[in-house]
């Protein structure tokens, strides 16, 4: 296990209370938290080394451009791409797989091509690609599912044909933290010739990325996931795909030159790159994915797995909780969706909210699976390198106290079915 | 602040674990639906009316306990109620729940006082109030179709 105590330190955030309790957080798989380094990179940034990237004739714009630029370096570094011009600045993973629709799918697609997705995805998985669907007459397609609620990877040549162009799946589940095997997939896609995206969101913070070992085409992830700033997104593209693409928005920046009446894109990456991006927020994330090497991405995998190893069996002892997800602990993340008999998710966050938890309750973005459970949602704990032992225990406490509230083991007079 | 003083009191929890009014209604002559977008609850409200009065109400649709007690406890108080009195009920409950004094419910309706505790709650507001701006909703639309 990771000196996770020693981690937590680096937090400032994960020393303050709520509701009157130590902050326990487990709702890093929506936003994680972020190292004093990383605020810190932020603030030095505004303070001494703010200015415009790209052309500004002063020491100032070419040094916070270097900046930028050595963030893309950094990124292409963490998950192995080929050069730094495949690595594209967006605001965040839905943002990526939005230029991916619009810059590749609405240009390149035709009625009657099918986009293969899951019914595990998240909705910024899901819901571009029904756009693109309803636009250009394409068909979406599932992976079928097993039922621990991973991908069938056998069954997957029946909803595979000549006609699928696109197949996008996640890295990770954010809703029951499942982790999918991308080499299957990409193999796959490869015997057909399919553009194979990866929704990275869960994945580049908590799982080794090598974008050449798992040879997708499109590999999208967000900075603040993984200790750095909201509003700063990756798209990986494999150069070739992304030079044929057309720009995704218009503006600065992503020109070469601008006449009357046309213009010419500017090369790779800026040409996906239009208006001033978010410069601090990238500077910071440099400082982000450092703190992750010191680390180690492999080491970070290992800890969540020892505290699901943990954390699991004592749930599992609970009378009234119902857990969702694979147990096969070497195929899943750091994530517990759970529910309490006869208890909304909602009253199982507010309980735990007073008591200093933080945890996430609804359908997290994937109505669909909900659906397929046939639940309206879970409530959601979720774990990254500054939680332990004590986390867990926190979070078994709090669920107890949800137990009492609603007095679940004096009276199961529950009339009417939920 | 407790949470079993405040938000969660017996009654509460009582309501919406014995929740006689749920189910279809198929004689109903409205139907309306209310959802809370950011959390998902989801009411939906069987209405039988004839004459300006509400014959019958029944509800399906899922949500909390705050949600579900509220919607519970409106079908139950609305039941040969005109709708006179209902709208003036919907006034006297969001008043309550909303306002910064301490408003109280007339005799029969004191049991929902016990939903005030939202107050200290503010993202809960919205569970208890759904069931009765649906309510609102559906009368309206009744005094269209009439």
């Amino acid at each position: 296990m990771l000196d996770y105590k020693k981690i937590k330190l680096d937090f400032p955030i994960l020393q303050t209370q709520m509701n009157g309790k130590p902050l326990v957080f487990l709702d890093s798989a929506a936003s994680s938290q972020k190292p004093q380094k990383v605020i810190d990179a932020f603030s030095d940034f505004y303070r001494c080394r703010n200015a415009n990237i790209h052309r500004g004739a002063y020491r100032l714009s070419y040094e916070a451009t270097d900046l930028y630029e050595l963030t893309r370096t950094k990124v292409k570094e963490f998950i192995n791409a080929r050069e730094p011009e495949e690595i594209i600045f967006t605001r965040n993973t839905t943002e990526s797989i939005n230029l991916i629709a619009y810059s590749y799918a609405m240009n390149f697609l035709k009625e009657g091509d099918e986009i293969l997705v899951s019914e595990m995805e998240h909705h910024s998985n899901l819901v571009p690609w029904m756009m693109v669907a309803q636009k250009k007459g394409v068909k979406i397609k599932h992976i079928p599912l097993t039922e621990d609620y991973q991908y069938n990877y056998e069954r997957i040549p029946e909803v595979l044909s000549e006609k699928t162009k696109i197949i996008s799946v996640a890295h990770m589940s954010n809703a029951i933290g499942t982790i999918h095997d991308l080499k299957k997939i990409s193999y796959y896609a490869k015997q057909i010739n399919a553009i194979f995206v990866v929704d990275g969101a869960q994945g580049a913070c908590h799982l080794p990325v090598d974008v050449q070992e798992i040879d997708c085409d499109f590999y999208a992830m967000s900075a603040h996931k993984m200790l750095g700033p909201t509003g700063v997104g990756v798209l990986y593209g494999k150069r070739e795909i992304l030079e044929k693409m057309e720009p995704f928005m218009g503006g600065g920046d992503m020109i070469l030159t601008v006449w009357k009446d046309g213009y010419k894109p500017a090369s790779l990456p800026n040409k996906f790159e239009a208006g001033t991006p978010n410069i601090a927020g990238v500077v910071a994330y440099a400082v982000a994915l450092d703190y992750l090497k010191n680390i180690g991405i492999e080491n970070i995998h290992q800890h969540e797995i020892e505290i699901m190893q943990y954390a699991i069996p004592k749930l599992k002892e609970i009378p009234f909780v119902r857990l969702f997800g694979t147990e096969d602990l070497t195929k899943r993340g750091g994530v517990i969706s759970f529910l309490i008999d006869d208890v909304h998710p909602h009253d199982i966050g507010t309980v735990l909210d007073q008591e200093g938890i933080a945890i996430r309750a609804g359908h997290h973005c994937c109505e669909p699976l909900m659906k397929k459970i046939g639940i309206p949602g879970t409530a959601r704990a979720s774990f990254y390198l500054y939680n332990g032992i004590e986390d867990v225990d926190a979070l078994i406490k709090g669920i107890e106290k949800v137990i009492e509230i609603f007095k679940l083991k004096e009276k199961r007079y529950i009339t009417v079915q939920k | 602040m407790s949470l079993n003083e405040d938000l969660y009191k017996e009654i509460i929890i009582e309501y919406s674990q014995n929740r006689k009014h749920y189910g279809e209604l198929p004689e109903a002559n409205i139907h309306e639906e209310g959802v809370n977008r950011s959390c998902g609850d989801e009411i939906h409200l069987h209405l039988l009316l004839e004459n300006s009065t509400i014959k019958k109400a029944r509800y399906t649709g899922q949500g909390c306990s705050i949600c579900m007690a509220s919607t519970e406890m409106m079908s139950s108080f609305i039941e040969n109620q005109d709708i006179k009195q209902t709208k003036s009920l919907i006034e006297q409950f969001k008043a309550m729940i909303m306002s910064r004094d301490d408003i109280s419910m007339p005799s029969p309706y004191e049991d929902l006082e016990s939903l005030k505790g939202v107050k200290k709650f503010p993202i809960r507001v919205k569970c208890a109030t759904l069931a009765w701006n649906t309510l609102e909703q559906a009368l309206k639309e009744y005094e269209k179709k009439v």
